[in-house]
């Protein structure tokens, strides 16, 4: 099965998501693949008249309330889903007893494929992750390698897990240090869920890192893979292997430029990429047919703490030549005076 | 043929003998080399203190513009950096060695490193991370810590002599020449965190769990340690007397990193979580340790000054920079808000 978490503002990708998958969701038994969505919102402030294509499970029904406001005041809209994201999955694979095989997607993600490549790699693992890169970036551009040991090396935004006693271990684990610690701060070594990741393969058996560029195409990785279109859908070449299909795609950063970790990013330049262009034009039309104008108006009810603002051009210039000279002023020898 | 070195000043050669040492016996058929950040010509050893193996001062390796690493790194830093310089020259200067294992000083190796050389024959690195399960409570060091310093410890790295393995070594040193600092916030923590990179660009990775690798502090909590009949010292992964004689393996190496024979009661100077009140398992190790220590000198090797140590850089009028900078933060804070 398939499950994603989001606001109500994100539900209108959500639906597309979920709609991506129809054409290929068929389960590991050959059944259509069912979607969740875990609403990491107020479903009270869902409009009167709203009834959502998709199984809607709210997570505040998934935690007691004093719990839920605790989380709701501490973090902001951002960390808060992602706190939740484990205990979410876990009660999933309870709540569906009969479903071996769970995949995670940020609602930013498209599926462009049949999912049995994925089925299949977790037919053999617990669990599968996607690193942002699979080799060095050979320039100066941003993000660099230290920003992505800030923010962890493998991405939160796509998880495949297969039931088992080692995967119940993984997500108890996983659930007990991103719940409370799912702040993000570079300087206490804490990025969301998503840098507790990077204990998944060194702690638990059978974690499978997959590096073939035809998983989880996404802003962060474009620039060392191209894509082509054929009669049979997007091919994609990158570090680890050539003319692989295109399974999914992610657009966080690229539809709403302010989303994700990267949104001044400066190496993946879209001019020059009509083939990322024609990618995400169709990302955006699956999601401007699930459009509604009243939920992406919907600021999130969780999450009380502000998102820190993305400066842009000269505000972002202004900050960065002050930054400049605070640094100056701290490391400047000073001549002592007796 | 393989090689084992360390890298250390002369203050540290009582760690780096002890070493050796215990290479020489557990596995006589490895060469050793001693990598020394600093100046034999300044130090002017007596005989006496001229360890018995090898020495390659950092100066002679051929490290472009070493000069100016120096000016840019304390000594920390300096040791770090000059990690993967070393294993490119030993590539490269001894064309028979087909492995390289770096240790750091301040370990003990206590078997025949045979399923290391053995796993070096198909693996190009094998890496060891800090911890293999979950550390048990928020006493430092803890998972948070290795999150900003590195899943990997790098008082430990063996490499295999392939093209892997000098991609891996040629990325390193290029990070490494203006980049092995101490700056949690940008995600710097000298020459380990980068190696948190090695299995995500490197297929041929083996990350080791075999818990008698990399003994120290940062791992007690999934390790207990007993000796045998034989006296041969085992780790077990559980304290349970049930336990330990099932499934315990052969301690390999042990890393007493933070260690000080002169307070012999800590276990070391970087954790909070145990004295040894509460692991006495791990007494006679560290009573052992010292022992070696003190007699190989550690007593006069400690006086001897790093010549590439500078005095630390201290920043005065602390008062005076915060009311300098308080106009530019009011104005950084009005822009992000």
């Amino acid at each position: 099965m398939l499950v994603t978490i989001c606001t109500i503002r994100q539900l209108p990708q959500a639906f597309a998501l979920g709609d991506s998958v129809l054409p290929y969701a068929t389960d590991i038994d050959g059944k259509p693949a069912s979607f969740l969505i875990g609403l990491a919102d107020d479903p009270a402030h869902l409009p009167a008249d709203f009834s959502s294509p998709y199984s809607l499970i709210p997570l505040s029904s998934l935690l007691p309330a004093e719990t839920l406001a605790a989380l709701s005041a501490t973090y902001t809209p951002t960390e808060f889903a992602a706190a939740c994201k484990p205990l979410f999955i876990r009660e999933v694979f309870s709540l569906y007893p009969d479903e071996t095989r769970l995949i995670y997607a940020d609602p930013n993600i498209l599926f462009l494929h049949l999912l049995t490549t994925i089925w299949d790699q977790l037919g053999e693992n617990n669990a599968l992750l996607t690193p942002h890169i699979t080799q060095r970036p050979n320039d100066t551009a941003w993000p660099d390698e230290k920003f992505f040991q800030n923010v962890g090396l493998y991405s939160a935004d796509f998880l495949a897990f297969r039931r088992s006693d080692e995967t119940d271990r993984l997500l108890a684990w996983w659930q007990d240090r991103a719940q409370e610690r799912a702040y993000i701060n570079f300087c206490a070594g804490l990025c969301t869920d998503q840098l507790w990741l990077m204990y998944m393969p060194v702690f638990f058996t059978l974690v499978q890192v997959v590096k073939n560029p035809g998983w989880h195409a996404a802003l962060w990785n474009l620039p060392e893979r191209s894509l082509k279109a054929d009669h049979s859908g997007w091919q994609i070449t990158g570090p680890t292997a050539a003319d692989q299909p295109l399974l999914f795609f992610n657009a966080k950063g690229l539809f709403n430029a302010d989303e994700g970790f990267f949104p001044n990013q400066n190496r993946l330049k879209l001019a020059n990429r009509p083939d990322v262009q024609a990618l995400l034009a169709s990302y955006q039309q699956a999601v401007s047919a699930r459009a509604n104008p009243v939920l992406s108006s919907q600021y999130p009810a969780y999450g009380q703490q502000r998102e820190p603002a993305v400066l842009r051009g000269w505000r972002r210039v202004t900050v960065q030549s002050m930054r400049v000279v605070t640094r100056f002023i701290d490391q400047v020898p000073l001549p002592v005076i007796r | 043929m393989t090689l084992a070195f360390t890298i250390c000043s002369v203050n540290y050669l009582a760690q780096a003998r002890t070493l050796g040492d215990s290479l020489r016996k557990t596995n006589p058929n490895f060469q050793y080399v001693i990598g020394l950040v600093d100046k034999l010509s300044q130090a002017r050893l007596p005989a006496d203190l001229m360890p018995p193996y090898p020495m390659l001062e950092v100066d002679q390796i051929g490290i472009p513009d070493f000069a100016a690493m120096c000016d840019r790194y304390d000594i920390t830093e300096l040791n770090t950096a000059v990690k993967p310089f070393y294993i490119d020259y030993l590539y490269e200067t001894y064309p028979d060695i087909t492995q390289v294992i770096y240790f750091d000083p301040d370990i003990i190796v206590y078997q025949p490193l045979t399923k290391l050389t053995q796993d070096l024959t198909t693996y190009s690195l094998v890496l060891t991370p800090h911890t293999c399960s979950p550390t048990p409570d928020w006493e430092r060091p803890n998972e948070q810590h290795h999150l900003n310093t590195g899943i990997y410890n790098l008082g430990f790295i063996g490499l295999r002599r392939d093209d892997t393995a000098r991609q891996f070594v040629n990325w390193w040193k290029e990070r490494l020449v203006y980049e092995c600092r101490i700056d949690l916030c940008a995600g710097l923590f000298v020459d380990q965190h980068w190696v948190n990179f090695a299995p995500i660009y490197h297929d041929n990775v083996l990350i080791e769990h075999h818990p008698g690798y990399n003994v120290a502090y940062w791992n007690l909590h999934e390790r207990y340690l007993s000796a045998d009949e034989a006296g041969q010292w085992c780790v077990n992964k559980s304290n349970d007397p049930a336990d330990l004689k099932t499934q315990a393996d052969f301690l390999q190496f042990f890393h007493y990193s933070g260690y000080n024979p002169y307070r012999p009661d800590e276990i070391s100077k970087y954790q909070t979580r145990y004295s040894f009140l509460e692991r006495p398992d791990t007494k006679p190790l560290f009573d052992l340790y010292r022992q070696r220590l003190l007699a190989n000198y550690n007593e006069q090797y400690r006086q001897y000054p790093c010549i590439y140590i500078k005095p630390p850089v201290i920043y005065r009028y602390q008062r005076v920079r915060r009311a300098m900078k308080l106009p530019f933060n009011r104005v950084i804070a009005l822009l992000e808000s």
